[in-house]
């Protein structure tokens, strides 16, 4: 299994296998000597282990960034910024193997995970091929022990994992990648369009990047399934959440659990003084906002966020006390307005996500609201774009009943079986099959 | 049910895959002319027919680039040899991109009759191609609309591959153009136009490479350069008229004409041909 993680990873561009091979014999080794050590000492190989992975992240990923930011400075002061750039391609998937490193160099240091002794089960923890590239960000508690477990031959686990697997297959390629030939237009040439053109490319990005993060999620799991082993739920129907605080519950799981567990609390949770948590939950967001990429629109996104969740907790001290009634909750109406408002703030944060900088975002936003452009009407992709998404809701606000993570579970073998072979035949008669990647294997 | 598509697909009446299926399997028009959606809505073959006495029909197509053209001609030229042929390239196409506008996935319906050479090219293009062409579904993969309306559509096309576009610019919503010099010239692409040339040679056919006009964008970014001395050290006569009929009323959008500014431009081009043979 690790030779077949090592190839695959080997299969981007093969010499950054060294990059993960530095980070795992400096992590396999702090994890030995936190468990062996008490004290100060234990600190230090935590801290040596922090800086091993955060310093990989910043040299690959964020070094151009800042370089970029302070030559931008420099000029701005009158000086001649010139600093070097580093001609390096981000390795893929860099920030999730960092991630799930240090989650292990954590749990050790705070004992509730035991340092593995065996080198190549701890690199098959950070290095398991479904999960390496795009998560889910794996704990050890629940990963490690698994590759200790005999895993036999199990129909019925082959089976679920190759219907989770399917159905992320087809979210990505029928949905999402449909949905981007609009997007990119759109995105792209952020000043031709205008009104309603960038609203819709908007809506169809934000499921567009479901679509692709939570079907490369199905995939992952899925595979993982197939093979014996069990990831963590990574999305839970993000889009029907009625507040903003519920989608980060059900975005991403893996990760904001991360940066709740390993940042937020640590800074003090919600055990701080009001003003303090504000100021927490914006740093914790604007930190998972960079963490997604180096550029101050992923910082923007994630503030956005940030501050969407403060003024919800605000909201939730001055609103009438009739809003807070359980009935009141349950009824039709505030079921779909909370729902309809919740999706058009994450919209909106949406648009400084996918915008190629902050200015494009800006514009897109202004001219979102201006109605003098003409409509862009790519007809077939709107037609086969509006079809999926209409499926997806029907059947994702089903699997929402069922709490499934499969689509379709029926009570006969044969309807069950053949809905399946359906989603396969929809896959090879209308996916969408230009080899687009996965948005999240940039991260 | 790939029995199923394919029976629509081949039963199309009108449409752009009709127009493919036509240019692969029917026409022995003698001027042919290639191209993006510039091509498609610029090239009037009516005008072309009367003014030099030629057969005509527009292959352009939407959203694609010299190497949809390229495997175009090759799928022609299997069949017969056109006398003429008139390129449509715009330089702002030679550059890489996020996603590629060429579709080669277009010819999939088109491997199992006869059109061999199509399936090497893209095949070779993408490594999983031999492993989805398994299926019989797949090659009419994202074709259940556009067949469908070309079933229900029972105007035949006489416009000759032509696609008329109506309506006048309107300068308030002109983009702002992005530097074209940042991108980095796409070698395949540069490849693809070289190997369109050759073919064209190689079976005598009279080659015009054109840039048609465009509504105030220059092209003079890097690819210009390269693609101009491409094909002065390959002999080929290209007309660069990015500049010509530079007034709104004459455009659809800032990258196509309208169909008044198409005729004149057709039979501008007509009047060029005709004098220089």
């Amino acid at each position: 299994m690790l030779l077949a993680s090592c190839y695959f990873y080997m299969s981007f561009i093969p010499v950054y296998i060294l990059i993960l091979g530095f980070t795992i014999v400096i992590d396999y080794v702090a994890g030995i000597y936190l468990e062996k050590f008490s004290g100060k000492k234990r600190k230090y190989f935590l801290i040596a282990s922090l800086i091993a992975n955060i310093g990989v992240l910043a040299v690959f990923k964020y070094y151009n960034f800042f370089i970029d930011n302070f030559n931008s400075l420099g000029s701005w002061w009158g000086m001649q910024g010139n600093l070097p750039y580093l001609g390096i391609i981000l390795p893929i998937g860099l920030s999730f193997h960092t991630f799930q490193a240090m989650s292990y160099t954590i749990e050790v240091y705070r004992g509730n995970q035991k340092a593995e002794k065996h080198f190549g089960i701890y690199s098959l923890y950070v290095m398991f091929y479904p999960q390496l590239v795009a998560g889910p960000i794996e704990r050890p508690q629940n990963l490690l022990h698994q590759f200790r477990e005999k895993h036999l031959f199990n129909y019925d686990r082959v089976l679920a994992g190759l219907k989770l697997m399917t159905w992320g297959l087809f979210k990505k390629v029928v949905i999402a990648d449909r949905l981007s030939l609009y997007t990119d237009a759109v995105y792209n040439n952020p000043s031709q369009h205008g009104g309603l053109t960038i609203i819709l490319a908007t809506i169809f990005f934000a499921f567009q990047i479901y679509c692709d993060f939570s079907g490369y999620s199905d995939m992952a799991i899925g595979s993982a399934r197939v093979m014996g082993f069990d990831l963590m739920t990574n999305f839970k129907m993000p889009y029907f959440s009625r507040s903003i605080g519920e989608f980060w519950k059900r975005w991403h799981i893996s990760l904001s659990t991360w940066f709740k567990d390993y940042l937020y609390i640590p800074l003090g949770g919600n055990r701080v003084a009001v003003s303090r948590i504000y100021f927490n939950l914006l740093l914790v967001f604007m930190i998972s906002g960079i963490w997604h990429g180096a550029n101050w629109t992923f910082v923007v996104w994630g503030a956005l966020n940030g501050v969407y969740l403060v003024v919800e907790m605000l909201f939730q001290k001055v609103k009438p006390p009739f809003l807070n009634q359980p009935k009141i909750k349950e009824t039709g109406w505030y079921i779909v307005t909370s729902t309809l408002l919740t999706f058009t703030l994450t919209c909106i944060a949406w648009v400084f996500f996918r915008a190629t900088s902050v200015a494009d975002a800006g514009l897109l936003l202004k001219n979102a609201l201006q109605f003098n452009h003409a409509f862009f009407s790519d007809k077939t992709t709107l037609s086969y774009g509006f079809a999926g998404l209409l499926f997806l809701v029907l059947i994702e606000r089903n699997m929402e009943k069922r709490k499934s993570s499969l689509p379709f579970e029926c009570k006969h073998w044969w309807l069950n079986q053949w809905l399946y072979i359906s989603l396969i035949i929809l896959i090879l008669m209308i996916g969408v099959f230009d080899g687009g990647q996965f948005i999240y294997f940039q991260f | 049910m790939g029995w199923g598509l394919q029976k629509m697909y081949f039963s199309q009446k009108s449409g752009e895959r009709y127009s493919i299926t036509y240019a692969l399997d029917s026409t022995h028009a003698d001027l042919l002319i290639f191209g993006s959606s510039r091509a498609s809505h610029h090239y009037i073959p009516t005008v072309f027919k009367d003014s030099l006495q030629l057969t005509c029909f527009n292959t352009g197509k939407d959203g694609e680039g010299i190497s949809y053209n390229y495997a175009l001609l090759l799928g022609i030229v299997s069949r017969y040899k056109p006398s003429y042929i008139l390129l449509d390239i715009s330089e702002g196409s030679f550059y890489k991109k996020r996603a590629s506008p060429d579709n080669l996935v277009a010819f999939m319906p088109y491997f199992n009759t006869g059109h061999s050479a199509l399936r090497e090219i893209v095949v070779k293009r993408n490594q999983f191609e031999k492993l989805k062409l398994f299926s019989a579904i797949y090659p009419y993969n994202s074709t259940l609309i556009s067949s469908l309306k070309g079933i229900n559509n029972n105007q035949p096309d006489n416009l000759s591959g032509y696609l008329p576009l109506y309506g006048h610019l309107n300068i308030g919503t002109l983009p702002v153009l992005s530097n074209q010099s940042k991108n980095e010239i796409d070698s395949d692409k540069i490849e693809d136009l070289t190997n369109f040339i050759h073919v064209c040679k190689s079976y005598h056919i009279r080659l015009y490479i054109l840039q048609s006009p465009v509504f105030m964008i220059e092209s003079n970014g890097p690819a210009f350069a390269v693609l101009n001395n491409l094909l002065v050290n390959e002999g080929v006569p290209f007309f660069n008229f990015s500049g010509y009929l530079n007034t709104s009323d004459y455009f659809k959008d800032a990258a196509h004409l309208n169909n008044e500014g198409a005729q004149l431009y057709s039979k501008m081009l007509a009047g060029l041909i005709k004098n220089r043979h």
